[in-house]
């Protein structure tokens, strides 16, 4: 039994985060040096005591599993309190594979069914936000809703990315309109529901049977009740992110160094999964004599010798003498060798930067392969590459995983350059 | 079968740690930042495999209880490992606490039984080191000792009177100890590292117990019959770090400091209990536009804006805009306000500098205080959970005691080498 239960949409393939979320969902992509973006919603429905939580997972979830576990970081565990992964599954009927996010929770009304719990939310696992779900539901119950959805006004020419809600004087939804440009609102949804239990599972079971619906919250199912049912939005004024592109999850770490968040990781108490296997995470961060820090958030198990400004690192980092590195986001376990220079660059696990390269300075121009992906001038490399000794990388470069210097044509890398691994095949 | 097991001992009243050690043991002090000093033989023990361990506990063992907790951080919870607290007890015809660590030993010794393994290492709880004890075993086991005792060889000027003294044959037989002497009598010093054959080290207890219960493992047990047949004497040769007084206390941190630290709690795999003052939950250190920071070991939580020099942080602690503190060791979650300048000093837990105070530092104008030992750098410590009011001086080689609140005393001077109460 629980009164309430959250299911966390975690599937998202993130590729619009390109190589970042290559190797792992969306959700379980680093942030904020040793966060993972889902730990926010994690955190949300812990300080919220939501006692259970269903966390749906599809694309690539091992990592993500691997992170959530049993849910024990965020207090889940013991009787009264669940986290539970749910992959896709397959079932008596037909498909083996969510086929939207409708869908996903459909197949899973067994599970929610255990608890009979009164409330349901249908929270997203890539959002960057602080919450108190609360809140949102204080405002459900006194509208008597049948739906509530959480909304949050966002500047005119940003609304294409959303989906929009048009609002009477009480809050009612009296229109949606997914993702166009030119919207008469810029009220967002934020991919953040509360449905009364019973009406969730009477609006999936005919969605279901639906052939002509592809099966999602935004495009199908909430255009389609607005009229017949009791359908609110909840002004959301705090802190809230979607940080889906290379350019907002590099903007969004800077806020938060910036302070412009409001979302206080100090006092808010974001809770992570601390993987003991990783010992980085075990040990202070050390700092000698020659290196400089400024306005930057450095992880456990970091050593810093030469100098960070503006940059967030994750643990185990290792800035090494002379090196500069600013207005950056390093993860776990890389290695900027002796006077590199490194601007304007988002750096996955385990890199290894050899001495005197530069990285992300040159001129702008955008990325030639991938340019919706790059044009906001910063450069990405992937997990496990290397760049040797004296090699420069422009701007807007995207560096495949696992590159070797044989991969690499010369050694200059112009701006809007995309290097991947050479793949040879062997001769029979 | 398990083949060893632990006796940590860790209830040692010490002295020399001054108000560091009013409200917990030693073995319970925080070091290195976010680890505490046990962490070290615990994790010694969990990486030498050895996985049924007995604690010892009896002063204030409260904060090392909870530190240790199930045991998992050192993977001491597992269907075949464990960590035992072994408080104090009283009971039907025992009607007192432990009498000292052999006795705590003996009234123990169910865990011994139940185990049922080859051999018994008892050790300190409140050393630094890293070893691997099946090194030390293996030779205990080619000697077919009844009792190996692990010694390290020390120059004269690290020799202290608090240690025991070993004498040792060709054969590394054990010719002569004694503990805690009047005098230096060897370069061999004993680590207090015993391992003993099982049935030895009960047949042994229980001997001793006949003529009445025996108080200390070492001077009532170990010292008697280490001359005697079986005894040997197994040489250590890395570092090891006895911490007598908060004088080597504060040393050994700072010896993390260098470049090539003698110590090295990542490349040891030392391990701690990330669940203690909620360290899994601290977000990463902050650091300020205006941050000056060097040769610095610090722990997450909290921000820097302020300077910091040659120090060693515990988590959460903050430094505000124009605070500068340097060689100083600050533990968990102090606050130090704009202005206040902290140097050659050790904070304890939760204490708050407010604005522009200046504790520590500076010459000794009278005597040396009588409450903590004599130390190079003039330490001055302030107890936990102290508020060092606004504009307040302490000079250095001072104490504060624990929860003294000092708001009131704006703008004082207090002199060097004096306890404030």
């Amino acid at each position: 039994m629980a009164d309430r239960i959250a299911m966390i949409l975690a599937g998202g393939q993130g590729s619009r985060l390109s190589i970042l979320a290559e190797h792992r969902a969306k959700p379980a992509v680093p942030f904020a040096g040793i966060y993972r973006i889902i730990d926010f919603t994690m955190s949300n429905a812990m300080h919220s005591e939501i006692p259970v939580v269903g966390i749906l997972t599809q694309y690539k979830p091992y990592s993500l599993m691997d992170h959530i576990s049993t849910g024990k970081p965020w207090g889940f565990g013991g009787r009264k309190h669940h986290a539970k992964i749910l992959p896709p599954y397959i079932g008596e009927v037909d498909s083996d594979w969510y086929a939207g996010t409708a869908d996903a929770i459909y197949q899973n009304l067994n599970f929610i069914g255990r608890f009979s719990p009164k409330l349901v939310f249908v929270l997203s696992g890539d959002h960057i936000y602080r919450m108190d779900y609360n809140k949102l539901q204080e405002y459900h119950e006194t509208k008597k809703a049948d739906v509530t959805i959480a909304v949050q006004e966002v500047p005119f020419e940003e609304v294409s990315r959303f989906g929009v809600a048009l609002v009477d004087k009480e809050g009612r939804m009296l229109d949606f309109i997914e993702k166009k440009k030119d919207a008469s609102s810029n009220l967002a949804s934020l991919g953040i529901y509360i449905f009364n239990q019973e009406f969730l599972e009477e609006i999936l079971t005919n969605d279901a049977a639906d052939k002509s619906s592809r099966h999602d919250f935004g495009k199908n199912i909430i255009p389609k009740i607005i009229k017949e049912a009791r359908v609110f939005c909840y002004n959301f004024k705090g802190y809230w992110r979607d940080v889906g592109t290379i350019h907002a999850y590099w903007e969004t770490h800077q806020e938060i160094l910036e302070n412009r968040s409001g979302l206080d990781i100090n006092k808010w108490k974001v809770r992570t999964s601390f993987d003991p296997e990783n010992l980085n995470n075990l040990l202070p961060l050390k700092i000698t004599s020659r290196s400089r820090i400024q306005n930057s958030i450095i992880s456990p198990g970091c050593i810093i010798e030469g100098e960070v400004t503006n940059s967030i690192l994750s643990p185990g980092v290792h800035i090494r003498k002379g090196a500069r590195v600013e207005k950056s986001v390093i993860m776990n376990n890389s290695c900027v060798g002796e006077n590199s220079h490194i601007s304007h660059a988002i750096l996955d696990k385990n890199i290894r930067i050899g001495r005197n390269c530069r990285i992300g300075l040159g001129r702008s121009a955008a990325n030639r392969k991938f340019p919706h992906l790059l044009s906001c001038d910063l450069s990405v490399i992937g997990k496990n590459a290397l760049v040797p000794d004296n090699f420069s990388v422009g701007k807007n470069c995207l560096l495949f995983p696992n590159l070797k210097e044989k991969d690499y044509p010369n050694k200059k890398i112009g701006s809007g350059e995309t290097i991947k691994p050479i793949i040879k095949h062997k001769k029979n | 079968m398990t083949e060893t097991v632990a006796f940590i001992l860790a209830g040692g009243n010490v002295g020399g740690y001054g108000v560091l050690t009013h409200n917990r043991t030693k073995a319970a002090l925080p070091f290195a930042g976010h680890y505490r000093i046990v962490d070290f033989a615990l994790s010694n023990l969990s990486n030498s495999q050895i996985t049924s361990v007995g604690v010892i506990t009896q002063y204030l063992p409260a904060s090392l209880i909870e530190h240790i907790g199930g045991g998992d951080a050192w993977d001491l919870h597992r269907s075949s490992s464990m960590v035992k607290i072994m408080p104090p007890f009283v009971g039907i015809g025992q009607t007192t606490w432990f009498r000292g660590t052999s006795d705590a030993i003996f009234r123990n010794l169910n865990f011994v039984h139940d185990q049922d393994p080859q051999d018994v290492i008892i050790l300190s709880g409140e050393h630094i080191y890293h070893m691997n004890y099946k090194h030390a075993i293996e030779f205990h086991h080619a000697h077919n000792a009844n009792l190996t005792i692990v010694g390290k060889r020390m120059p004269r000027e690290c020799l202290s009177l608090r240690f025991g003294y070993l004498k040792e044959d060709k054969k590394h037989r054990v010719t002569f100890f004694k503990e805690k002497p009047k005098e230096f009598l060897s370069d061999f010093i004993s680590m207090g590292i015993y391992i003993f054959k099982k049935d030895f080290l009960i047949n042994l207890l229980y001997e001793r117990a006949e003529s009445g219960p025996t108080q200390n493992l070492v001077f009532d047990v170990i010292e008697p019959i280490a001359s005697g047949p079986g005894v040997f004497a197994y040489e250590f040769k890395g570092y090891w770090e006895y911490l007598e007084t908060v004088q080597s206390y504060y040393e050994a941190n700072m010896e993390l400091l260098k470049n090539d630290p003698p110590i090295k709690p990542g490349e040891w795999e030392i391990a701690t209990n990330m669940e203690d003052r909620a360290l899994a939950s601290r977000p990463p250190k902050y650091f300020c536009c205006n941050a000056q920071v060097k040769d610095s070991l610090i722990s997450p939580g909290g921000d820097i804006a302020g300077k910091l020099v040659r120090s060693v942080l515990s988590p959460g602690v903050i430094i505000e805009q124009g605070a500068i503190v340097e060689d100083s060791i600050i533990m968990h979650d102090c606050l130090i306000k704009k202005g206040a300048r902290l140097k050659n000093l050790i904070a304890d837990k939760n204490v708050v500098f407010e604005r522009d105070c200046m504790v520590g530092g500076g010459r000794v104008k009278k005597g040396k205080n009588p409450e903590i030992p004599p130390s190079t750098k003039k330490l001055t410590i302030v107890g936990k959970g102290a508020v060092i009011g606004e504009k307040v001086k302490i000079a250095c080689n001072s104490q504060v005691y624990p929860n003294k609140d000092l708001s009131a005393f704006e703008g004082t001077e207090f002199p060097s080498g004096i306890n404030i109460k």
